[in-house]
């Protein structure tokens, strides 16, 4: 593998790591249509993983 | 020092909006504690120290739900320094009923009539002066949804609180009440904080139970109370709490006789609101309305002809995709962004490898995802069009009728309306349904109906399969309904959910267009909810699955053409007996449905990078089967009806309250979609001329079972609530 | 008679509501109280929509048949 590759490779595995993290803060975005800062615990969906 | 203020008011009168004006962003959403109310605090706007706190939107301060109780504990607990009461201006009398219970409480107050632009242009008028000298309180007139007087409100409060003592309390009732009133205040006075001793007094009068308990009333005092009740009761010819009651609507009436001036002119056509609701609530046209405007919101997204497939397949081929498109009405040439990013991956000297996993699996996969943001947008539209001009209220009446056969009430039908955006909110709504036996029966029903990202595999089997027919799309709302209806009068058949329906009492707020403002905000929220998801998720699932896809268990690199001997090749395979009978006996079939369990638009990408891109999914599916399509009706079927996504299943389980309802749930859900696309699968390919085979038996004997279970008698109520 | 009764577009004035439950104590809040007009706004199958004091309530056709009323 080449630089060029191993760099793209690179890139795509920190932006796969970096979703997950935050996945695993903010939980999954929902499809609720609350504004994301206000929904809180009416949706929830905020809060689940 | 912070100073609080509570803003407290019926539901619908544009409480939530006035809040936002206060506090604009700085909010706090939470939970009251120990109890499922949601709690919502901001920082009045400009003003550091002063805190809002949003109370549940309530009708009155009786004991009785749990939002009222949560309300009240706050307002004399926890004594706010002010009230902030938005009164709806349109229906004033209802509302003051409110408000004169919360005068009683001592506390300053100010009442703000909303919705003065809609008085206004009706002709009314308000003699604000007037009420606020009844109540002894001021009284203001804002337009919440303007944005007029609502700062100038909260600023005058807070500015009295400081100069104001505790305020008079309104003189409400009549001389046999107050009689009583003033005896059992003498008995409380030493219990009970000065400026709330009336409120105490009237509680008391009504034999509030919690506030018997509270106070801690000696035996002695009680029997003394209740003579005086008792005597007012006999003078009256009534039972205390319908005394309260009726006397402040009388108060009420004589201060809104003088207050109120309706405009004379409009007092003969009934309002335009009533006119709509003729119809739409029609005994017989409301059903047949409901089910043509799904049709109609369908056919604009899935059509053939239609705008949704039009710029879907305008994103998919064009402006995602790896090739290029013209510019409309010229013949310029622009690439896709697919394109764009496979030549910069190949100008920079990338390596085959690494540029089919960019291209082919995380692009090809968000690229699909994000292609049919045209149709979610068109559903969302509608929903939020619906959700806000206040016809979804009217749905829930409508479907009473229906529900009410098998026991459920028409309150059951709100969480399935919001299931159509999302499953989660969908199931945690359910939560307002006080009957624990109806509450875990909506809960496991929520998300039948196709949510937003179901709605995504609906429009790609659509534009795949079944372009010509485009009623294939709302059947699929129509079949969710369906399975709730059949599923609830199945499962109220059995004794654990079995029992009458509550009784259903609704406020239908008047219609009113909404603000185009408002409808872009809450489809753009949704929008930019699902395209995070194609970021956040869809990316990183696909990026995985292009690597099982393309490694062996010994982790050498295999090329295109050796993916059967790939892990998920292997992985997919040891699964694919379950999907046999369905049609879809594959490991591509087993790893789309498997993978939808993360996100349920994951099936969509999952199948186009397994087929190659979309062009090749009717080909994959001609690999499972020698009747594809039926294979991908069953297809959808399955991933439409079984277990929600991951996500929601938590929700579910948590909804439940215990593992052996949540494992319930699933259960039901898994058996419900199997069973229906095996049905389709089976009777399908028998219909289609594929003959007799084998798994038609165990088919019928399916399906006889749910006949059975929906049309036997039922067990009779259960008798404890678990 | 019981609200049940009354046909779509006429009136009636609240006598009293029969039982005493929480769900009395709900419409009493709502303004269903003696001496109180509503009207029949809509009629679907026995649940019905009333318009009182300026608001549109939906009630079910059990309700309606524990509500008393006289012509108004």
């Amino acid at each position: 593998m080449n630089t060029a590759s191993i760099v793209v490779l690179g890139v795509v595995l920190v932006l796969c790591g970096l979703a997950l993290w935050r996945v695993r803060r903010k939980g999954t975005p929902c499809l609720c249509g609350k504004d994301p800062k206000t929904c809180g615990g009416r949706c929830g969906c905020c809060r689940t993983a | 020092m912070s100073i609080k203020i509570a803003l407290a008011g019926n539901p619908n009168t544009g409480k939530t909006t006035l809040f936002n004006a206060l506090t604009g962003s700085d909010q706090y959403v939470g939970n009251w504690p120990g109890v499922t109310v949601e709690k919502k605090e901001g920082r009045l706007g400009g003003q550091k120290d002063v805190i809002i706190q949003d109370l549940p939107g309530i009708y009155s301060l009786s004991p009785y739900s749990l939002e009222e109780k949560v309300s009240r504990q706050y307002l004399v607990e926890e004594k706010p320094d002010a009230i902030l009461n938005i009164v709806d201006g349109t229906n004033l009398d209802r509302n003051l009923y409110l408000t004169t219970q919360l005068a009683e409480l001592g506390l300053p107050m100010m009442v703000a009539v909303n919705m003065m632009d809609v008085v206004k242009r009706n002709g009314d008028t308000i003699d604000f002066a007037c009420i606020g000298k009844a109540l002894h309180c001021q009284v203001v007139g804002i337009a919440a949804q303007k944005g007029d007087g609502c700062n100038e409100a909260a600023t005058t409060l807070v500015s009295k609180i400081a100069s104001h003592g505790a305020p008079e309390v309104p003189h409400v009732f009549g001389g046999s009440v107050e009689h009583a009133l003033a005896h059992i205040e003498e008995s409380i006075q030493t219990l009970v904080p000065k400026h709330a001793i009336r409120w105490y007094a009237i509680k008391l009068f009504e034999r509030d139970r919690d506030v018997i308990k509270r106070l801690g009333l000696g035996v002695g005092d009680l029997k003394h109370i209740e003579e005086h009740i008792r005597d007012c009761e006999k003078e009256l010819e009534d039972d205390a709490e319908s005394i309260i009651t009726s006397q402040r609507y009388e108060f009420i009436k004589k201060l809104t006789d003088k207050a109120l001036k309706k405009n004379a002119k409009k007092k003969e056509t009934p309002p335009l609101s009533d006119r709509i609701d003729r119809i739409v609530t029609h005994s017989v046209f409301a059903l047949p309305l409901f089910v043509l405007m799904l049709c109609a919101m369908w056919f604009l997204a899935v059509a053939d002809c239609g705008p949704g497939t039009l710029l879907t397949d305008w994103a998919n081929d064009g402006f995602l995709g790896t090739e290029s498109w013209t510019l409309p009405f010229t013949s310029i040439e622009v690439p896709g962004l697919g394109a764009l990013l496979a030549s910069g991956l190949e100008r920079i000297g990338c390596g085959e490898t690494v540029r089919s996993l960019v291209i082919d699996g995380a692009w090809g996969g968000v690229a699909t995802v994000l292609g049919f943001v045209p149709v979610i947008t068109i559903v969302f539209l509608f929903l939020s069009f619906l959700e806000d001009c206040g016809y979804m209220a009217r749905v829930a009446f409508i479907m009473d009728r229906l529900f009410r056969k098998f026991g459920l009430s028409g309150k059951s039908f709100i969480p399935i309306l919001v299931g159509k955006g999302c499953g989660v909110p969908a199931v945690m709504s359910t939560r307002t349904i006080e009957n624990e036996r109806d509450h875990r029966m909506t809960a496991i029903l929520a998300t039948f109906v196709p949510c937003g990202a179901k709605t995504v595999i609906i429009a790609m089997f659509a534009s795949v399969f079944f372009r010509d027919q485009w009623y294939v799309a709302p059947l699929m709302d129509v079949i969710g309904i369906a399975i709730i209806i059949l599923g609830g009068i199945a499962l109220k058949k059995s004794s654990f959910f079995a029992g009458e329906a509550a009784p259903f009492i609704m406020e239908l707020p008047a219609y009113h267009l909404p603000t185009a403002k408002g409808v872009v905000l809450h489809t753009w929220n949704r929008v930019r909810g699902y395209v995070l998801k194609a970021g956040l998720v869809i990316f990183p699932v696909c990026v995985a699955l292009w690597c099982v896809m393309h490694f062996d268990w010994h982790l050498n690199l295999l090329a295109e053409e050796e993916i059967e001997r790939s892990i998920l090749r292997e992985l997919g395979g040891a699964v694919a007996w379950f999907f046999a009978p369905l049609g879809v006996g594959t490991w591509q079939g087993a790893a789309a449905s498997v993978t939808a369990e993360l996100a349920k638009e994951q099936a969509t990408a999952t199948l186009q990078l397994m087929a190659g891109g979309e062009e090749g999914i009717a080909a994959l599916f001609g690999t499972f089967s020698s009747f594809p399509r039926v294979a991908a009706l069953s297809f959808l079927v399955f991933n439409l009806f079984v277990p929600p996504c991951i996500v929601a299943v938590v929700a579910t389980f948590r909804e439940m309250g215990s593992q052996k309802w949540g494992w319930f749930a699933v259960a039901f859900q898994m058996f419900v979609g199997y069973t229906l696309a095996l049905s389709i699968y089976q009777f399908g390919c028998l219909f289609a001329g594929g003959g007799f085979s084998a798994w038609l038996v165990p088919t019928v004997i399916v399906d006889l079972f749910v006949l059975w279970a929906v049309f036997r008698r039922g067990a009779k109520q259960g008798t404890n609530d678990e | 008679m019981p609200l049940a009764m009354m046909k779509k577009g006429e009136k009636a004035r609240i006598m009293t509501i029969k039982g005493t439950d929480t769900v009395k104590k709900h419409l009493g809040a709502l303004g269903f109280v003696q001496g109180a007009v509503v009207t029949i706004v809509q009629l679907s199958y026995g649940n019905m929509i009333l318009g009182i004091h300026d608001s549109r309530i939906a009630i079910n056709d059990d309700l309606a048949k524990r509500i008393l009323v006289q012509a108004a």
